[in-house]
């Protein structure tokens, strides 16, 4: 079974999630809907556990089940209590998910919360219900069973007036009376449909007068596994017999003729009555389906490392399809020419498609969010709605699969720092309730994200004051900063203005990780705040990693490429504007003061030829800037990402390498790496001056 | 080869359980369904000897595709791959047409033994 258990892991994953997004929406608005795919979805993985063997999982998930199947058939209203119940589930399976192998820990707490759901259940029309679960209970009711050969039953006893007349009238017409027993396996499910399956193929072959137990409790699936049924007619008894034992789970099936006293009184008057027993079990009626026309993808699961593996091959073939091309230029022949263009026509279609598998929506992180939310407004009892849009805006995988974390952060921060009470709101003249936009959009080759509260937003005198304390800016950088620029310390580490530290944010780390972590994923991130009135970040992503634009850059014999999410301009620079302060080169770029730096010297290759002017790219990697001299711009190309190997990936500073169209391999520079070396001592943003 | 068997349920893993089962046991299986839809699709494209049927699934649920399969060939063979407590829909499902049915979570021989008794 533990091959299955990554796949196991991932669907219920995704049940999860979906059971989650449902409640919070039920919770809003009860809809038929949502209900219906909870159920499905509670359905489903109790399948997948019960078949694993994942008893807690399965009890859990058989209750939840159970009590859906109420709602949805109007029983019961949905109350908050029982989300929060739900939730609470949903929350316990989650913790038994990631401890597959040490379940048994949580047998106590599965019990209880079992009971919890149980007693919702039974608030249904304030009756027990008929538990079919535990095959205790569905001992309870049955009657005792006969041993060994006496299984001839006393049919004459149990016989009915009616029923007596009945196999009168048969017995003249020429029919015989058998009585058939059934036993089922052990451990059968779903009985009284086994039974049904019976009362089915006898009915073909005569009428069923009597039924030990009797038909309720086969219905009822009150009987342990055996029964029997008196049948009349003419039955071909050998056909029968196969029929009922090709059917499943059918252990034991035997067929003998009975003989019946005939003396009863008949009374003849009733023959007009209502008829048998009309406990068919086939007259259940059918339980709500699911409705037809409800959207859902249609999907090919594939493992992530092939479908890496075949972007990496893509990328390969780019490269080489840019070297064929060189060559073919060179060989100066038009049909070549020509067969090469359709050729670069297609591999770049090919790449495009491929790209697109590596994008998911970011819907798959945001889904988690509103739980969350309504989770820690409760905790701080502070209202608050999150508005959230363009949930099927496309990402690659990796930065969807990354960004969670700072998004989290910024989340948490919000309803932490940024939202009101709402006394405090209503004072403002704002809105009662507080509202948190968490939006997704594509803005040329990115992706921006932005995190928004309208609650009181960020001061930057109290940054100002903090950073003062802390000594991360002196005196006379605290009065020349304007507040856009104040606002920036928040992503450094060691400042955070929370007056207390909370569980939740406010530790003084958390902004700078959040860059960090969002410039590891070759995104940026800003803040804006209006100060009473709610504050902004807005992450801007590449839509994927695997190719990156740059800008080539001669430097000596070697090539470098500039990510250009990175370069905020290129100048020239004349040897007389570099000036040194405190042994550091700085240039002068508008009013800033840059720390500037000969690529060549970086990577230790020597210094450079001194020129007439250098070119110079100024990068940036958050609030940092630096102007990196080079020896020639070569021009802008988009390259593929290959990465380097583990061992030359500690290199700082190098993000990986590319191979060039002439086989030339090229490395890629990370300057948000090569800002943060210390060697570079940019750790300042200005020097005093 | 074995006879051939059509697996329909919505859940992956469902489907991969099954598929392992059946072909350790000299099935061969021709295809997965995800749903009604599918099941429909792939059995009038394959004709496969048996049908292995989830009920409830997305799109068109099991009992739905149990008569669209039976109208389209009435010696289908069809078994009902259920969730416990859904009495009703499998016994609407055997008066739709399924042969048998079996239970979730299943012992591996059950299934290979109902595929067994229905088809041979």
């Amino acid at each position: 079974m533990e091959e299955y258990e990554d796949l196991f892991l991932a669907e219920t994953q995704e049940y999860l999630q979906n059971i989650t997004q449902c409640l919070l929406a039920l919770e809003k608005d009860l809809d038929d809907e949502h209900l219906e795919a909870m159920f499905r979805a509670a359905h489903s993985l109790k399948g997948m556990a019960g078949t694993m063997g994942y008893e807690l999982i399965t009890d859990l998930t058989h209750e939840m089940e159970t009590l859906l199947d109420k709602l949805r058939r109007g029983e019961i209203a949905l109350e908050t209590e029982c989300v929060n119940l739900f939730l609470e589930a949903v929350d316990l399976i989650q913790l038994l998910v990631d401890n597959l192998h040490r379940q048994d820990d949580f047998r106590p707490q599965v019990s209880a919360l079992s009971k919890k759901l149980l007693a919702w259940q039974r608030v249904a029309g304030g009756e027990k219900t008929p538990g079919t679960f535990s095959p205790q209970q569905e001992m309870e009711g049955a009657e005792k069973e006969p041993n060994g050969r006496e299984r001839d039953i006393a049919w004459q006893k149990m016989l009915s007036a009616f029923e007596k007349e009945t196999l009168k009238e048969a017995l003249l017409k020429g029919e015989e009376t058998y009585q058939v027993y059934i036993r089922l396996r052990q451990g059968s499910l779903l009985k009284s449909v086994r039974a049904y399956m019976v009362l089915k193929a006898l009915e073909k072959e005569g009428e069923i007068v009597k039924a030990w137990p009797s038909l309720q409790a086969l219905e009822e699936e009150s009987f342990d596994r055996e029964f029997f049924l008196l049948l009349v007619g003419m039955p071909r008894v050998g056909a029968l017999k196969e029929t009922l034992e090709g059917i499943v789970e059918i252990e034991k099936v035997e067929i003998s003729p009975v003989k019946l006293d005939e003396d009863s009184p008949a009374s003849v008057e009733s023959v007009d009555g209502a008829g048998l027993e009309k406990e068919s079990p086939g007259t259940l009626p059918g339980k709500g389906l699911s409705p037809p026309g409800h959207v859902v993808e249609k999907t090919v699961r594939v493992e992530t490392a092939k479908l890496d593996s075949l972007v990496n091959l893509v990328g390969e073939l780019v490269i080489n399809r840019t070297r064929v091309l060189e060559l073919g230029k060179m060989a100066r022949d038009t049909a070549l020419e020509n067969a090469l263009e359709q050729m670069e026509m297609i591999t770049t279609e090919l790449q495009n498609a491929v790209m697109t598998l590596r994008m998911v929506p970011v819907r798959q992180v945001f889904d988690r969010f509103p739980r969350m939310v309504r989770d820690l407004s409760l905790e701080k009892n502070k209202k608050v709605e999150l508005i959230i849009s363009g949930k099927e805006t496309e990402l690659d995988r990796t930065i969807v699969n990354q960004m969670g974390d700072p998004l989290v952060h910024l989340l948490r921060n919000a309803i932490d720092h940024g939202l009101e009470e709402e006394e405090e709101r209503i004072k403002k003249g704002k809105e009662p309730l507080n509202t948190i936009y968490l939006r997704a959009q594509h803005e040329g080759s990115h992706v921006v994200i932005t995190v928004e509260d309208d609650g009181r937003g960020i001061d930057p005198e109290a940054i100002k004051q903090k950073a003062l304390v802390k000594k991360m800016i002196s005196v006379r950088e605290a009065e020349e900063m304007g507040p856009a620029e104040v606002l920036q310390l928040i992503f450094q580490s060691g400042l955070s203005t929370s007056r207390e530290v909370t569980d939740i944010s406010g530790r003084g780390v958390g902004m700078s990780v959040v860059k960090t972590e969002i410039e590891a994923l070759n995104g940026t991130v800003e803040v804006e705040s209006r100060p009473g009135w709610g504050s902004r970040f807005i992450l801007r992503f590449p839509l994927t990693l695997a190719i990156i634009r740059t800008l080539m850059v001669q430097c000596g014999q070697e090539v470098y490429a500039i990510p250009v999410e990175a370069i905020q301009e290129n100048l020239f620079v004349e040897p007389k504007e570099i000036r040194t302060i405190r042994q550091e080169r700085v240039i002068s770029l508008r009013e800033e003061v840059l720390p500037f730096y000969f690529l060549q010297e970086l990577f230790g290759s020597g210094s450079s030829p001194v020129q007439e002017y250098y070119p110079v790219v100024v990068v940036r990697a958050g609030n940092k800037k630096a102007g990196l001299a080079v020896d020639a711009l070569l021009g802008q190309q988009e390259v593929v990402i290959k990465s380097l190997s583990r061992f030359v990936n500690e290199l700082r500073g190098i993000a990986g390498a590319t191979v060039l169209g002439d086989g030339r391999v090229t490395l890629i520079l990370d300057i948000a790496g090569l800002l943060e070396d210390r060697r570079l001592n940019l750790g300042k943003k200005s020097v005093d001056h | 080869m074995g006879k051939k068997v059509l697996i329909t349920d919505d859940t992956a893993f469902m489907r991969m359980t099954l598929r392992n089962v059946l072909e350790k046991n000299g099935y061969e299986v021709v295809a997965e369904a995800e749903d009604g839809f599918q099941a429909v699709e792939k059995y009038q494209e394959l004709k496969p000897d048996l049908v292995t049927m989830d009920i409830t699934m997305p799109n068109m649920d099991g009992i739905t595709a149990i008569k669209k399969i039976m109208a389209e060939d009435p010696q289908a063979k069809i078994v009902v791959v259920s969730a416990m407590g859904q009495k009703a829909l499998v016994i609407e499902a055997l008066n739709s047409g399924a042969k048998d049915f079996i239970v979730k979570p299943f012992q591996p021989d059950r299934i290979v033994e109902a595929l067994q008794k229905v088809g041979g």
